[in-house]
């Protein structure tokens, strides 16, 4: 079975969000076609012509401000190039306000079987206020058209600890969640970057004390609704999981394609450089550079510090004995669980795992 | 041409600020020993470490020709001291080098405590004291008062003291006059057996240890075999010659008076101790000179590496420094909490930071160091007497007949306004007033017997901070005396940490505890257990606070794209940690070890 990932990069963005520091920008005139035959050049180009992809992810930016047609072209260029006969996921990322039936349609039948959309807060005042572009019932909208036109795999974002947010803000936001019940529930804490609109006006996070009350919440009441809290930041139904995002976790090797992407294969880290117009006007045929050689150390840290990321946690095998004491203790206070040769973290223990990880990441 | 009665050895005393470090400048200037062009403010402090504190830490020594208004030629050795309280033993070992010394008064602050110290130390050693004014250009000068103080408190002759500025070079050839006038040449033989006074030395890495020497009697040239009279050690002379401000002046031979440096090839630290002798392996001198009075330390701490695997290091940077510090005292010593180190014996606090601040700019090396202390007399039960300089090997109450402590003798001189200011810290530092005494109508000395355990815990940055600056502080060891102490333990996390243990008279226990706790929160990171931190006495425990654990530590998102940088943020954490001591679960930052050196109760 084939091991081997695509990541696709979509850099535009028809607004940029108030917190969001990806790359991404407004699309000139022309541009996004422009974009997308330079991507399908540099899918076409690919070394890896022929291997067997195992899941396709389609992120950004808003992947969703490309035309039906645009996916079609994509979706032509991966067939021509790649074996996907055995690829098990093909996610796009979507934004609310620009999905449209025929939009879902067209890329149920071009074969991509899960969507991921970011909804973030069903409150239209705190929406307003990330710089987000769609209202709460144009979400709940988008996601009976995606039902509707027969996307059985959903997942979607949520943000907690926004400015203001109180908890039982983020409990009726997670009802609503819990109501529509998508597959799958991504729920990331709000992070402040330095260079973004949040920023640079100065808006702060809430304080610890309360982040922690909601991410214990979040924890709380999605694993009662049937979800599996697999992931730090998300949480699936039986048998849900994001495959593609496990792929990152796990130390799988992921092919990068479009301005700004990353890709890991044979040992090396690379990134294409994040400048779309240069893209574009090589065709897409531009250098990646690299981003990290991994050797056997670095190997290893990755393996414990995405390992313990997830639930499953790593083998007892990987951790330095020296360190067991440590461990006993972090189970004793309730941040970690051993069992069956395996230690893992547990919600309390996500919640500190910056301090946990640092403490177990092995000597050079 | 080599004439002894035309050497002049002296040095300057002063205390810090009064200008020593400025007339040397000048001198050199003067006589041209140094081009106006080259000089570099402060020639003679060429430690870094000295331009920043402003003060003189080591020995140095420089010659100088001057041409006098009689029309002969002089030879000046200029050999530089340091005017702090800590180092006597640097004065002392200069002092006995020279016939005479500079006494340099600020003119418009007068004499200091320190000033008189080292005034003493230079009549003891019978030298010709010759006072200067300084600082006469300043809105506040009053040479007249200045000399009266003189005149009064050390009963010597001031009227025709030369009053300079240093600063703007105001009669400074009056002073080179004045020395050459009043300072006694150097008696000696140049044909008896040699006796060279080693009054400083230093470890160079090319060429070993290079010893600078004032010979008594005698002359010593290139290719001779000296001895080591205390040690018998015999080395063949490679170079000699004479010291500038910028380092050796070869010669061929160095002859009775004079004062210069000397390489043998000296490897080993241990073979030049400053104050022995140096005399020829054939026709030696029958007796050594005196040496000087051994300066035994007072305040101990503990030194560690902040890496563990640097302590071979620490050991060579402590070898090293003791080469040109006799004073400084070491021994190996472990400690559960932070590994291998040594107990260090320093003169005083300010002895004490020069040292570790020395260690680790000279050496490259991070140091942990513990609170000081001092050395406790002990009578234990068997009859015995026991000396503790480290509060880990303070024996179990129960076995203790009686505890002493050390008590020093005290000089603070202070404005008169601050008589009351004075009095009332030294009564708050378990001092026991002696008597006072007018220096003149605005200043006073005031004389104390203090426990030495309270000066050291922040009491000169206490007295500077209450007499905005005024006060300045001497003092000297007088006797041990019968006190209630106890050891106190830091707990964290239910473990003691032996290097926070410290002594403390009972009466202070629960405030220093207190105080000692709430310290150690502000210095503890949170982590991710909550930490219980507990003074005791015994099993008694008298404070408690605690660390709250960790709340939210964790970036929450993780893709494709973030791995490597996230890795590195990892890295970057645990490399962190590394920096701080791991004591069981808990980790600890190096300044925590420090923050119980600063508490200000």
């Amino acid at each position: 079975m084939s091991n081997l990932s695509a990541y696709l990069h979509v850099p535009f963005c028809r607004r940029k969000c108030n917190y969001c520091d990806f790359f991404s920008a407004p699309p000139a005139p022309e541009a996004v076609s422009s974009y997308v035959n330079a991507l399908c050049s540099q899918i076409r180009a690919s070394s890896c012509r022929g291997e067997a992809l195992r899941t396709v992810y389609v992120g950004g930016g808003t992947p969703s401000l490309l035309s039906e047609d645009d996916f079609t072209a994509l979706v032509a260029a991966l067939l021509d190039t790649f074996d996907l006969t055995s690829c098990v996921e093909f996610t796009v990322e979507c934004n609310p306000e620009s999905v449209t039936e025929s939009w879902a349609k067209r890329l149920y039948s071009l074969g991509v079987n899960r969507i991921s959309m970011g909804v973030q807060t069903f409150s239209d005042a705190a929406l307003r206020r990330l710089g987000r572009l769609h209202t709460a019932a144009e979400a709940e909208k988008a996601f009976r058209i995606l039902r509707d036109a027969g996307f059985s795999n959903i997942s979607m974002d949520l943000m907690a600890a926004l400015p203001e947010q109180d908890l039982s803000a983020l409990e009726s936001d997670l009802d609503r969640m819990i109501s529509l019940s998508p597959e799958h529930i991504s729920v990331y804490l709000l992070k402040i970057e330095p260079n973004t609109p949040f920023g640079l006006t100065g808006v702060t996070e809430q304080d610890e004390e309360t982040q922690r009350k909601m991410y214990l919440l979040t924890h709380q009441k999605l694993t009662k609704a049937g979800y599996e809290h697999y992931e730090i930041s998300n949480f699936a139904k039986q048998g849900r999981r994001a495959v593609h995002n496990c792929v990152y976790w796990t130390g799988g090797e992921y092919l990068a394609f479009g301005p700004g992407a990353s890709g890991f294969r044979d040992g090396v880290r690379y990134r294409i450089p994040e400048n779309t117009a240069e893209f574009c006007r090589l065709n897409g045929l531009v250098s990646p550079f690299v981003e990290e050689r991994v050797d056997a150390y670095a190997q290893k840290a990755e393996a414990i510090f995405l390992g313990l990321r997830m639930s499953d946690g790593i083998p007892l095998a990987w951790i330095d004995c020296k360190k067991m004491p440590f461990l006993q203790r972090l189970c004793e206070e309730g941040l970690g669980v051993l069992a069956d040769q395996r230690f893992s973290l547990t919600a309390e223990g996500f919640l500190v795992s910056d301090g946990i990880v640092s403490a177990l990441m092995p000597d050079k | 041409m080599y004439d002894i009665s035309k050497i002049r050895n002296f040095s300057i005393i002063a205390h810090i600020d009064h200008g020593k470090s400025t007339l040397a400048d000048r001198l050199l200037e003067l006589t041209e020993t140094v081009e106006k062009r080259e000089m570099e403010d402060q020639v003679l402090d060429n430690m870094d470490l000295e331009k920043e504190h402003g003060i003189t830490i080591k020995a140095r020594a420089v010659k100088l020709e001057y041409k006098a208004k009689d029309g002969e030629t002089y030879i000046l050795n200029l050999i530089d001291t340091p005017g702090h309280v800590d180092f006597h033993y640097e004065v002392s070992r200069a002092l006995a080098a020279c016939e005479g010394a500079l006494l340099v008064v600020d003119a418009s602050q007068g004499i200091e405590a320190q000033t008189l110290a080292n005034t003493y130390l230079a009549l003891d050693g019978d030298l010709e004291i010759l006072p200067v004014i300084n600082k006469i250009d300043l809105p506040a000068a009053d040479p007249d008062r200045v000399i009266r103080e003189i005149e009064d408190t050390i009963g010597i002759p001031a009227e025709d003291a030369p009053r300079i500025s240093a600063k703007n070079g105001i009669n400074i050839q009056d002073v080179l006059e004045q020395v050459v006038r009043d300072v006694p040449a150097p008696e000696g033989d140049p044909d008896a057996p040699l006796k060279a006074l080693i009054f400083d030395s230093y470890y160079d890495a090319y060429r070993g240890v290079v010893v600078y020497v004032r010979l008594k009697d005698g002359s010593l040239s290139k290719g001779q075999k000296i001895r080591m009279m205390s040690t018998g050690a015999e080395f063949d002379v490679v170079e000699l010659g004479y010291l500038s401000p910028f380092g050796c002046r070869p010669a061929e031979t160095l002859r009775a008076g004079e004062v210069g440096y000397i390489m043998a090839s000296i490897k080993t630290v241990s073979d030049t101790r400053v104050g022995d002798t140096v005399t020829l392996a054939e026709n030696p001198a029958s007796e050594p000179l005196p040496g000087y009075k051994k300066a035994n330390p007072m305040v101990y701490c503990g030194i560690y590496c902040a890496d563990g695997s640097r302590y071979e290091d620490l050991r060579d940077a402590l070898d090293k420094l003791s080469l040109n510090d006799a004073s400084m005292t070491y021994e190996p010593e472990h400690s559960i909490a932070l590994g291998f180190g040594f107990r260090c014996g320093f003169l005083g606090l300010l002895h004490m930071e020069i040292m570790q601040e020395r260690i680790e700019r000279e050496f490259n090396l991070d140091l942990i160091t513990t609170a000081p202390g001092v050395v406790y007399r002990l009578t234990m039960a068997d009859g015995s007497t026991v000396y503790i300089d480290n509060p880990t090997n303070y024996p179990s109450p129960g076995s203790i007949v009686e505890a002493e402590e050390p008590i020093v003798k005290t000089d603070i001189i202070a404005p008169s306004d601050f008589v009351g200011t004075v009095m009332e810290l030294c009564k708050e530092r378990r001092g026991v007033f002696k008597n006072m005494e007018y220096i003149d109508a605005s200043r006073v000395d005031l004389h104390y017997d203090m426990p030495l355990n309270e000066i050291i815990y922040d009491f000169f940055d206490t007295l500077k901070a209450r007499t905005r600056g005024y006060a300045s502080l001497d003092y000297e060891f007088s006797r041990y005396v019968k006190s209630d102490l106890v050891k106190m333990d830091i707990l964290l996390n239910g473990e003691v940490v032996d290097a926070l243990s410290f002594i403390v008279p009972a009466e202070r226990a629960y405030a220093r505890g207190r105080k000692l706790t709430e310290k150690l929160k502000e210095n503890i990171p949170r982590q991710l257990f909550e930490v219980p931190i507990q003074a005791a006495i015994g099993s008694k425990i008298i404070a408690r606070e605690t660390v709250r654990a960790m709340r939210k530590d964790v970036l929450a998102k993780c893709y494709g794209g973030d791995i490597t940088r996230k890795k590195k943020l990892l890295e970057k954490q645990k490399e962190g940690k590394k920096r701080m001591r791991q004591l069981g679960t808990i980790e600890v930052p190096q300044e925590a070890f420090m923050a119980v050196l600063k508490l200000d109760e």
